[in-house]
């Protein structure tokens, strides 16, 4: 099997195989390393009710970043995720500020996330068109919604206790959100990494041409991603409304975005073949909510915080790609 | 000779044998503009390991394509155990129990062999979640009969092409297949691993798996087989007992018919040396060759698939690293770092996979034609359209291009027209040393002509030409000198006049020389 | 994948026949009778005076999307092109108030951008970083620095300046030829044929065509693909940068993070451009006419008093009209 500039590879050759695991274990070295600075630097850090604040934060982050996660798995990418997100916060903000029950206004996220999953499943399966083209469309399309449903404003939700529970509340010690996060990811990774469909989801990302000689078929794979990535964001979306005591002006969630694909492969960095998983995206998608916490407590401005994560996405993926020798064409137009 | 007649011994050829697993009875496959398999008979009996012969273009990967669920076929009936079959899909080749292992099967590389094996036919346990430990086991166990040297937690992408084929092995194996068709599977395995290859055969063999081998390697056919089909320019020639034939025989039906002055080469006097290669390794699939090209000759390179005939021209061009050895062009160390370093000092290479490697599909064919040299129609970094249009169109008219017109987008036009583009692609220029990998395969007789006459040319200019081929007898009608490559090495050079089809299939299949242990 | 007969018809109708024309000039004939309806339903659509204000304005949106259409053709993506522009407006202007020459103001942000470009050329072509991420984490380095300069998003203001100072550099934005006709718009002629020169009609552009089409054709031709493949972001750079310099001189004014927006528009100028061509292809002619189409449309919006909101959900749903119709006229080999 030959590159584009052309490799022999008759196996990996034993400077390779130690590229790899310096790059592995030098990823999470170097992460941990991090936060022990930016903890020593400000022991506040390190203070229960701020790490506490980490896990809430992270949770939000980790959850698009989940969605993000098993999209791209089976070769697909959602530009749209963070302006579904941000659809749903509004109208759960909305809903909420307007009397409905807390369950309605769960199922009418799950509604909508999955509507949004498969609106984008049908336009790259039956419409052909690229993934990154269609989720954009959808993305602005999905904007435009959401401004004019705020008229560019934000919702805010004052002394709705029972909504704010979500993702504000606690179950004894921990984040009833942390709770509900772990168990997104232990249902994917059980999904990807325990079943069929998941394991003909991987397959169709990283090599759509085995799986269709064995019968596969990768556009159902695909479809069950986007959906399924499509209902984490609508509850992700219920839950920001939740956390952020209401939903925001912004409409069109690159934000979200950036931190959510910087999650993703900066968690792939973890496996030795730089393959994505959804423990992976966890445990950075974390890391990076303490990072961001960790640099405002020592005095970083909100400012700089978006070049820091922007420096942080192209240096995880830099590792990760280092040992191919390919120039970085994107395939999903 | 009876040129076109089935030649088969008394007793080898029984279509209608109640143990017969596989029966193709007049099977017919057109293309536009040939016919791949004209009314072939082809009949496999139950636990039998029956090879299938033939040149490039005889219509063995046809057949088998259409055995295998690939390729529809036009006329014709298939029989599978007794019971008629439509075979209309690989995974419906697959229920019948029919498997086939090719030569680079796909595989996930980032998943482990266990996962490679299971994809597609997953086992689940009661719970619904995949069984690993059921499947890791199974693995383990056919990962066992092979002999294999790695495990079922190994991700494919550690492991050799070789290796790789193993997995592909095991992973047909699992399905526990009725006829298992293997492809060419020794081109890429050292000796070792093709001992337990046929191990594996001799095992299944006694528990009734019928085998389908197809191979250019006499001395593993003659080891393992029970009976020999030969197909030649998509019909069958004979149908053989292997323990009532030998080797010239098989050779004989395989080539056939007399050399028709198909080749306009002429004896050109040979000028200077402009290529020469000294001890050139790469990777694991050139050994120590050592060559030199002159002006105005052609240089066969003969060898089967596997022999590592492109690997050594990629190498010459830049495409590949080399381990060691030099290479010298004009006299001059060269070592170029890309294929534009190598073109830019007169080397020009006509790949052997035109699709993927030698056409930009969505381009016009003048596009394609002039990408190469396009700097030559440069002015103050613009292109010169109206010059360049006209050189196109002239060679247009050079090659006897097929075409609407430079504008025409390249994949309508034939695979004889779209290699003469490509070729047309690096007669623009000034290159002197040629390099062309399997240059007619898939190109009708007409074009096969014109190429032969612009090679002839070239020579006569004064350009050393390369044909690198797995026609022996487009080799002999063309070429000055030939070298034979077999696993990495040149095993013999003939000089002019000196070699026949015979010998040039004697050397690249081994010879008599001493097996040599291993292919490091 | 079945279709419906009509739809076969259309794509394989050949170029003289009345079908044939539809398919290939339909798109842009049915962009002209949107343009013509929105003349009836608003006459003040229709006054000179507003189209050559939109015609003027439009150079903006017209360059950016030629700087992001150069990476768009060789299989890229330049996510920081917008950004780009953001903070050559504000270099320009910054140098401007630090009472640097007037050529200063043009040539620093052009360096800058040539900077950039060289930078994301690094990333992606030689070390192959996917161009998703990598520009995309350059885009957010580049907002953090801007935010950073800025004191967290200080407009810089150029009209408070004496008049000498900066009169020569508004000339380019503001400045009129003789007989009132804009020099903004000669500019964005030149500008444009420039761009059509290069990518069209140049060897750079050949070989650019080529490692779209196919890298290992073009590696295997001696084209020296990483070369051409930095090239396109160089250029990009370089071109969002002289967008980024036509912001501050037409409006005066350098508001940190106010040129984002046009990063979504340009996509879509784009995309609609491949309609424009009969193979689909992204073009510099069908990018102009997109960015045309776009502005006129956001005009039309303007003056309809229809908010931000809409103009997404159209811009949106144009994409996925576009690609969808561009699908439709090819016949699927």
């Amino acid at each position: 099997m030959k590159s584009a500039v052309g490799i022999n590879e008759s196996g990996v050759s034993a400077k390779e195989r130690w590229g790899k695991v310096i790059t592995k274990r030098g990823t999470l070295a170097g992460m941990i390393l991090i936060l022990l600075v930016l903890g020593i630097l400000s022991p506040q850090f390190f203070a229960i009710s701020n790490l506490l604040e980490i896990l809430k934060q992270g949770s939000i982050l980790t959850m698009v970043a989940l969605s993000q996660t098993i999209v791209l798995v089976a070769g697909g990418f959602d530009l749209s995720a963070g302006a579904v997100v941000h659809f749903v916060s509004n109208l759960s903000a909305g809903m909420i500020s307007g009397g409905q029950h807390v369950t309605v206004v769960l199922f009418m996220g799950i509604l909508i996330g999955c509507v949004a999953g498969v609106l984008n499943a049908v336009l790259v399966n039956q419409f052909k068109i690229p993934p990154f083209v269609a989720t954009l469309g959808v993305m602005f399309v999905l904007a435009g919604i959401t401004l004019a449903y705020n008229q560019g404003k934000a919702i805010p939700l004052k002394g709705y206790p029972e909504f704010t529970y979500l993702g504000q509340g606690y179950v004894g010690p921990i984040p009833f959100i942390v709770i509900v996060v772990m168990a997104m990811m232990l249902a994917m990774h059980l999904h990807l990494k325990r079943t069929a469909a998941g394991l003909r989801m991987y397959a169709a990302g990283q090599n759509p041409q085995a799986a269709r000689i064995r019968g596969i078929s990768t556009s159902k794979s695909l479809f069950a991603a986007f959906v399924i990535g499509g209902l984490i964001l609508g509850l992700t979306g219920v839950f920001h409304a939740s956390y952020n005591y209401g939903s925001s002006a912004v409409a069109s969630g690159l934000d979200f975005l950036i931190s959510a694909l910087a999650a993703a492969f900066l968690g792939s960095t973890f496996s030795k073949t730089g393959e994505l998983s959804v423990i992976g995206t966890t445990c950075a998608g974390m890391f990076i909510a303490a990072l961001s916490n960790g640099l405002i407590i020592n005095g970083v401005s909100n400012t700089a915080m978006s070049g820091i994560l922007g420096s942080i996405l192209v240096i995880s993926v830099i590792l990760s790609v280092l040992h191919k020798r390919e120039i970085g064409q994107v395939t999903i137009f | 000779m009876p040129l076109l007649h089935e030649v088969d011994q008394a007793g080898a050829e029984s279509s209608l044998s109640s143990d017969s697993v596989l029966v193709c009875r007049d099977i017919v496959k057109r293309f536009p503009g040939h016919i791949a398999l004209d009314h072939v008979h082809f009949e496999v009996r139950k636990g039998e390991v029956h090879a299938l012969l033939g040149q490039n273009g005889a219509g063995k990967s046809t057949l088998v394509k259409i055995i295998t669920g690939v390729y529809s076929y036009d006329e014709g009936t298939i029989t599978v155990d007794g019971k008629p079959a439509r075979i209309q899909h690989p995974k419906h080749a697959e229920e019948l129990g029919i498997a086939i292992i090719h030569q680079d099967q796909q595989h996930v590389l980032q998943f482990d062999v266990t996962r490679n094996a299971f994809l597609g036919d997953e086992l689940k346990g009661p719970s619904g979640l995949l069984d690993f430990k059921r499947m890791r086991q199974l693995t383990e166990e056919a990962l066992r009969r092979i002999d294999a040297d790695f495990t079922a937690d190994t991700p494919v992408g550690e492991l050799s092409v070789g290796q790789r084929e193993q997995v592909a092995i095991v992973s047909a194996l699992l399905k526990n297949p009725k006829i298992l068709i293997l492809d060419e599977p020794t081109a890429s395995l050292s000796n070792r691993e093709v001992r337990k290859l046929f191990e594996i055969i001799r095992t299944l063999q006694s528990q009734g798996v019928t085998i389908i081998y197809i191979s250019h390697h006499f001395e593993e056919i003659f080891e393992i087989s029970n009976r020999i089909t030969v197909l030649r320019d998509g019909k069958r020639a004979g149908t053989l007992t292997t323990s009532e034939t030998n080797k010239e025989e098989i050779i004989r039906l395989m080539i056939g018919r007399d050399l028709t002055q198909l080749y306009p080469k002429e004896n050109l006097p040979c000028g200077e040396v402009v290529l020469e290669v000294q001890n050139l390794s790469q990777g694991r699939s050139v050994h120590d060759v050592s060559f030199s090209a002159r002006r105005g000759e052609i240089l066969g390179i003969a060898g089967l698939v596997g022999a590592g005939r492109t690997e050594l021209a990629l190498t010459i061009y830049g495409a590949l690293k080399p381990t060691s050895g030099r290479i010298l062009v004009h006299g001059k160390p060269f070592s170029p770092r890309t294929p534009a370093d190598a073109a830019a000092s007169g080397i020009a290479f006509i790949p052997e996979d035109r699709r993927q490697e030698g056409l930009i599909a969505n381009l016009t064919v003048k596009e394609n034609m002039t990408i190469a040299n396009i700097s030559r129609w440069s002015r103050w970094g613009l292109v010169r359209r109206a010059q360049e249009k006209q050189t196109v169109r002239d060679m247009i008219e050079k090659l006897s291009i097929a075409t609407t017109g430079v504008n025409q987008l390249i994949q309508n036009l034939s695979g004889g027209n779209q290699q003469k583009v490509v070729i047309g692609r690096w007669l623009t220029g000034s290159s002197d040393i040629y390099i062309f990998d399997e240059p007619t395969t898939g190109v009708d007789v007409g074009s096969k002509v014109e190429i032969y006459h612009q090679m002839t040319e070239l020579a006569r200019k004064g350009a050393a030409v390369l044909l690198i081929s797995s026609d022996f007898e487009e080799l002999l009608g063309m070429s000055d000198r030939i070298l034979v490559m077999r696993k990495g090495r040149i095993t013999k050079q003939f000089e002019a006049g000196e070699a026949t089809q015979q010998e040039l299939l004697y050397w690249s299949t081994g010879g008599e020389g001493p097996q040599e242990e291993g292919t490091r | 994948m079945s279709r419906s007969a009509t739809a076969t018809e259309l794509a394989a109708s050949p170029s003289g026949t009345r079908l044939g024309i539809l398919r290939d000039y339909g798109s842009l004939i049915g962009m002209g009778l949107v343009l013509i309806v929105f003349a009836i339903v608003k006459s003040e659509f229709m006054v000179f005076q507003n189209i050559l204000g939109v015609l003027t304005q439009s150079t903006i949106l017209i360059v950016l999307s030629l700087a992001m259409l150069m990476v768009m053709s060789v299989r890229a993506v330049d996510l920081s092109a917008a950004q780009v522009a953001d903070a050559a407006s504000i270099i320009a202007a910054a140098s401007l108030i630090h009472d640097l020459p007037v050529w200063a103001a043009y040539l620093l942000p052009v360096a800058f951008g040539l900077i950039v470009g060289a930078v994301n050329g690094a990333l992606m072509s030689y070390l192959g970083v996917p161009a998703i991420i990598g520009t995309l984490g350059m885009m957010f380095v580049i907002r953090s620095l801007e935010l950073i300069y800025t004191n967290g998003g200080q407009p810089q203001i150029l009209f408070t300046l004496p008049r000498g100072v900066t009169e020569p550099f508004l000339y380019l934005g503001q400045g009129n030829l003789a007989a009132k006709l804009p020099f903004l718009l000669v500019f964005a002629v030149i500008v444009s044929v420039a761009a059509f020169l290069l990518r069209e009609r140049s060897v750079l552009g050949r070989r650019m065509d080529a490692i779209n089409g196919n890298v290992r054709t073009s590696f295997l031709a001696g084209v020296q693909i990483k070369k051409v493949f930095a090239s396109a972001f160089v250029i990009s750079g370089v071109l969002a940068a002289i967008a980024g310099i036509v912001i501050t001189s037409r409006t005066g004014i350098a508001v940190p993070r106010g040129s984002e927006s046009y990063l979504l528009e340009g996509f879509v100028a784009i995309y609609l451009g491949t309609l424009a061509s009969k193979t689909n292809r992204m073009n510099v002619v069908g990018t102009l006419i997109g960015a045309l189409f776009v502005s006129f449309l956001n005009n039309w919006l303007t003056l309809m008093g229809i908010g931000a909101e809409y103009k997404n959900i159209l811009s949106g749903c144009f994409i996925l009209i576009a690609i969808a119709i561009g699908a439709l006229r090819q016949p699927k080999s």
